[in-house]
């Protein structure tokens, strides 16, 4: 069951055969390995033997689509959506034209456009009905969809930070509340 | 009874299926055990872990809805409506379907968009119309319940907790949810009068007239494809999936076991009587995208009652299950 890696399949799936030829190589080694160890390790193969081969994941060309069909006609740049937003949670509907700086590595299931401020947006799909692949990295695509934004208090910034392991002083030197966009793709599309 | 003779015999002395030239296909069987069968104590705090997040609705970002909320144990694993109900009553796109043995499935989702459980479980956490949660913030907000550190450690030997871990643990934990064994596995196992006349016609005309072995065959009684059956309604299915214009309105081939017990059908739940499907299968209407294997079938009223009878015997109540206690 153990096949080698195909040049066709996805990087995710290479990864995957990588952990199998890890956890191997490690399981021949049990005397330095605590049980739990092996334990999960166990699962991870076990995970990684019990998937497929896939169709490549896709290479995010010019034109590709994803979601609903939709055209780049009338798309605005994201930063002239951004500017015109009213207050937080305001929902508005719109076509943007972004960058992606970031495809949630596992599973394309969020992805952050880059804003012109160094702030990022953070982009959901519509009720999860597609997803996008990792190669979508750093294109340009428009994007239909809901648009709105979302203020992150001092507590809710502090946790995160709590949660991304941070020293003491990076937490305490939390004290402003940032805001965040949102976007809530029904449908996407690669232009560059 | 003559046929009762024949399907006595071992599978691979049964006649000859009618399966259209060119479908491969594996013969009916006894329901095949979970694939961590044999791994369930080496596992068990994995599974374990991957129970309790099933059933802890603080995955939602109401604090109302689990996994369990659509795949309820003591409805086969599926929830009984038509759709869905995700987010504040949000009716969701389509039909819960049932989990007993998912671990089959080689994709996920009735249009196969994701591939495995690990993958599928990001969905509906962070659809805002089904569990309206958030699997970037889902990590800290269990880091903050003192016990999930140690389901954690237990499960992977550290506590850290992270989306891939939460995913894993109830990927494992589905991949044990499996059927009980119907009337036809006790007929299989040798216990000859566990199938009436009337379910042994069935399982004859299943094989032969009626060629249902063309999608579901094999011991889970599907054939783990995706196909057009012409009940697709308006939605794109595996389509919106591949933009391969020959894929739409296609739809997974979901397992006939404990059929009789995941009603309403369909993708869309649109179907709440199953002889009127037997029925839509029977006329064989021809119609675009629709797949080709489907034929009219000239099934007598006998006949179709025959089959109802089989999906009868291949169906049993969900195995007991304990609710586990949420920390």
């Amino acid at each position: 069951m153990l096949k080698k890696p195909h040049s066709h399949r996805n990087q995710q799936l290479l990864t995957h055969d990588y952990n199998i030829y890890l956890c191997l190589l490690v399981i021949n080694q049990p005397k330095r390995i605590h049980m739990k160890r092996i334990f999960s390790i166990a699962a991870v193969v076990l995970f990684a033997i019990t998937l497929h081969a896939q169709p490549p994941a896709g290479e995010a060309k010019p034109g590709d689509w994803y979601g609903d069909k939709i055209t780049a006609d009338g798309a605005v740049p994201i930063t002239d959506a951004v500017a015109k937003l009213g207050k937080d949670d305001e929902v508005v509907n719109t076509k943007v034209k972004a960058k992606i700086l970031e495809v949630c590595p596992k599973k394309g299931c969020w992805l952050k456009l880059e804003l012109d401020n160094k702030e990022t947006a953070m982009v959901k799909m519509k009720d999860y009905g597609f997803f996008l692949p990792v190669a979508a990295a750093g294109k340009t695509v428009v994007i239909d969809g809901e648009i709105k934004k979302k203020t992150i208090s001092v507590a809710e910034l502090k946790h995160y930070a709590e949660d991304a392991k941070k020293s003491k002083a990076e937490i305490d030197a939390i004290t402003k509340p940032q805001e965040e966009v949102r976007v809530t793709a029904k449908g996407i599309m690669v232009v560059e | 009874m003559r046929l009762r003779n024949i399907y006595s015999r071992p599978p691979a002395q049964w006649p000859a299926p009618f399966v259209t030239e060119g479908v491969h296909w594996d013969e009916l069987g006894e329901l095949p055990a979970g694939p961590l069968q044999h791994r369930m104590d080496s596992l068990k705090h994995l599974i374990g872990l991957g129970k309790i997040l099933f059933f802890d609705t603080r995955l939602s970002g109401s604090g109302k809805i689990s996994c369990a909320t659509c795949h309820q144990p003591e409805l086969s694993w599926a929830d009984g409506l038509e759709k869905s109900l995700g987010h504040e009553g949000t009716i969701n796109k389509r039909n819960s379907p049932s989990l007993q043995n998912v671990w089959f499935y080689k994709k996920l989702f009735w249009d196969g968009r994701a591939r495995d459980l690990e993958d599928q479980a990001f969905a509906p956490i962070n659809s805002e119309s089904e569990m309206h949660g958030d699997m970037r913030e889902l990590p800290g907000k269990l880091r903050r319940i003192e016990a999930y550190k140690s389901l954690f450690d237990s499960a992977y030997g550290d506590p850290g907790i992270d989306p891939d871990r939460i995913a894993g643990a109830m990927a494992a934990f589905q991949r044990t949810i499996v059927s009980s064994p119907s009337s036809f596995d006790r007929f299989l196992a040798g216990e000859k009068k566990a199938l009436s006349n009337s379910q042994l016609r069935g399982l004859h005309l299943f094989r032969t007239k009626a060629k249902c072995l063309n999608c579901h065959h094999g011991a889970l009684f599907s054939d783990n494809q995706f196909h057009n059956n012409g009940f697709a309604g308006d939605d794109k299915g595996l389509y919106q999936v591949t933009h391969v214009e020959g894929d739409l309105g296609k739809f997974k081939t979901p397992s006939l076991r404990d059929v009789m017990k995941t009603a309403p059908w369909m993708h869309d739940g649109s179907q709440k009587n199953l002889m009127v499907i037997i029925e839509a299968y029977n006329e064989g209407k021809p119609a675009t995208g629709k797949d080709v294997l489907l034929k009219p079938l000239g099934l007598t009223r006998q006949e179709k009652l025959d089959l109802l009878a089989f999906l009868h015997a291949i169906s049993a109540e969900p195995l007991p299950f304990d609710k586990p206690v949420i920390p």
